[in-house]
């Protein structure tokens, strides 16, 4: 087995790694990025789903959680991680949630609401985060434009950071055109272009932690040796798995699993929508966050994706799915109340997750809203794969969605941004770990993703977990 | 409208491709959903199984009640079967161009 040495090692190459390897890589060259995933060009990106989601994605796209009402965990996994597939959304962290996690999670003063803000608009310029312009927002974002306005609801196009983007409606399947700053394209170049390492296809088994201090990591493969400290970004639920496989002991590891379940909502209109055209997510409305904790916003799909969230079988299928041209699908990311549990030691293949009572008020209510601005803006029909609801509805009826009744079972839900599973907190006896982002109880070891969020967000997370990463690592390096 | 049905459009291909590059727990899924679609649905419109005995109305009517079933695994077995289908369907060429995808 082949070792080597760096000063640090960063293990994950999504936001949160690849953001911290780029501040460390400012100060010493000495740094090794350790993924579990392949690293997949811009050619190699497909359009088609099978291939993009078998590549690019953790088991295909079709992590489950357990229990009554299973739900997809949707997480990338390859070099640059989720930034490789997401949509490019570019959105910093709510000072709301900021104040809950100040004064209900007691942070206190630790993570200064003008350092998170300073780092987030330093990302955003390296990474040219931008309203997505209107030339490229094709028929979907225009009809969620046009609704808000109708209906007098805040909406904005997408802040996102993909300049040149050409609104081919491929950014979940690996953007064709380069345009989207993923970091497989951006901070990792910049790492290794002063002296960073970058190891794919190398899952990490364990980090080596003697006495409280971590020495380094073992992979099937090889060992490397970590000088100053190691890094770990290897997402909400790998990150508790590798820390308890490395013998951290915390009863937090692994609990208050937190995400932002949602759903697709399908509207039919009589002229021609282009779903295959424009910005994959580009005008979105916050105006229901605050009261409802549910966001609307576009998502175009390729037709894989297209036909799978479509309701009925056989010739009614069928008929939807000829509908693609004219079809308009918006998501309604819900921040739930709910916490999970990733399973951790014997249990790592397992995902624990379900909804809180007073979530699916909260989801109704954003499907009814999303429904009703369907309408508004000129939908002869619109569809959503809820269990026990009217399979079609049309003008004028969508008050039968407030009149069924449901349990969450009904919901074919995903969760596509995850939290909360180290979380972080001063106390030892609160959380995994410190406002430092050192695991308490170590002395070098470190997390830099999304599990430390004490909570969900309501927004996407791309920038809140790169902004608390870039902190942290210059809080390492000192 | 679409054609009707995935025969001769290389699911057998696809399928392979699939058990290939698939999660154990999704391979596992689609084999069961196999199954329930071809035992159990007929049974839920009081038709004998296996389903691909029944003509095609039939077949519409019970996969339909199968995924109007108040038994929630039956609904998720469905999804997967849609799922896996759409994977295939969506990605045909002809499909896509009939549909006006770029």
């Amino acid at each position: 087995m082949s070792e080597e040495a760096f000063d640090y090692i960063v293990i994950g190459s999504g936001a949160g790694g690849a953001s911290a390897a780029r501040v460390l890589a400012d100060a010493t060259g000495s740094v090794a990025v350790v993924e579990e995933g392949p690293a997949v060009s811009t050619e190699e990106f497909s359009d088609q789903a099978f291939p993009a989601l078998a590549r690019l994605y953790r088991d295909m796209g079709a992590q489950i959680t357990s229990g009554r009402a299973p739900m997809l965990v949707i997480q990338g996994r390859c070099l640059g991680g989720s930034t490789v597939v997401n949509s490019a959304i570019m959105r910093r962290l709510p000072e709301e949630v900021w104040n809950e996690w100040r004064d209900v999670h007691r942070l206190g003063d630790a993570l200064p609401f003008s350092e998170v803000e300073d780092a987030s608009a330093a990302i955003e310029d390296e990474l040219h985060a931008v309203p997505t312009p209107k030339a490229i927002w094709g028929g979907n974002n225009r009809i969620l434009s046009r609704a808000a306005a109708l209906a007098g609801i805040a909406g904005s196009p997408t802040r996102r950071n993909a300049p040149g983007c050409r609104g081919s409606a491929r950014c979940n399947l690996g953007c064709p055109h380069a345009a989207k700053q993923s970091m497989q394209l951006s901070y990792l170049p910049y790492a290794t272009a002063r002296g960073a390492q970058v190891f794919t296809n190398e899952r990490v088994v364990r980090v080596l932690l003697r006495g409280g201090r971590a020495t380094g990591v073992e992979t099937r493969r090889r060992a490397l040796v970590a000088r100053r400290g190691v890094l770990v970004a290897a997402s909400a639920v790998e990150t508790p798995r590798l820390l308890r496989r490395s013998g951290v002991r915390s009863r937090h590891l692994g609990r208050h699993f937190q995400g932002h379940p949602g759903m697709p909502i399908v509207g039919f209109f009589d002229a021609e929508v282009r779903l295959g055209q424009g910005a994959t997510q580009g005008y979105e409305l916050d105006g229901l966050r605050s009261e409802g904790r549910v966001k609307i916003e576009t998502l175009a799909m390729p037709p894989e994706t297209f036909f799978g969230v479509l309701p009925g079988v056989g010739r009614e299928w069928l008929r939807l799915m000829s509908e693609f041209a004219h079809a308009a699908v918006w998501v309604l990311p819900l921040r739930s109340f709910a916490e999970g549990v990733v399973g951790i030691g014997r249990r790592e293949r397992s995902i624990r997750f379900s909804l809180d009572p007073r979530d699916l008020p909260n989801l109704r209510r954003g499907l009814r809203r999303a429904a009703d601005l369907m309408f508004a803006a000129g939908a002869r029909e619109v569809v959503c794969a809820v269990h026990g609801w009217p399979r079609r509805l049309g003008p004028g009826q969508s008050s039968l969605i407030d009149e069924v009744g449901s349990d969450a079972a009904a919901f074919p839900l995903a969760i596509s941004h995850l939290f909360g599973t180290t979380r972080m907190s001063p106390r030892p006896d609160a959380g995994v770990v410190g406002p430092d982002f050192r695991v308490h109880g170590t002395e070098n070891l470190y997390v830099v993703d999304s599990s430390v969020f004490p909570t969900n967000l309501g927004v996407n997370p791309q920038l809140a977990i790169m902004a608390l990463a870039r902190i942290a690592a210059g809080r390492i390096i000192g | 409208m679409l054609a009707l049905g995935i025969s001769d459009s290389g699911f057998e291909l696809f399928l392979e491709n699939f058990n290939r590059a698939a999660p154990p727990h999704l391979r596992r899924a689609f084999r069961i959903g196999l199954f329930a679609g071809g035992w159990i649905a007929p049974l839920l419109v009081r038709r004998p199984p296996p389903l691909t005995r029944l003509d095609r109305a039939d077949r519409e009517a019970a996969l339909a009640a199968m995924a109007a079933s108040s038994v929630p695994e039956l609904r998720q077995l469905i999804a997967v079967l849609k799922t896996v289908v759409s994977l295939h369907y969506g990605s045909l060429p002809a499909v896509r161009q009939a549909i006006g995808y770029p």
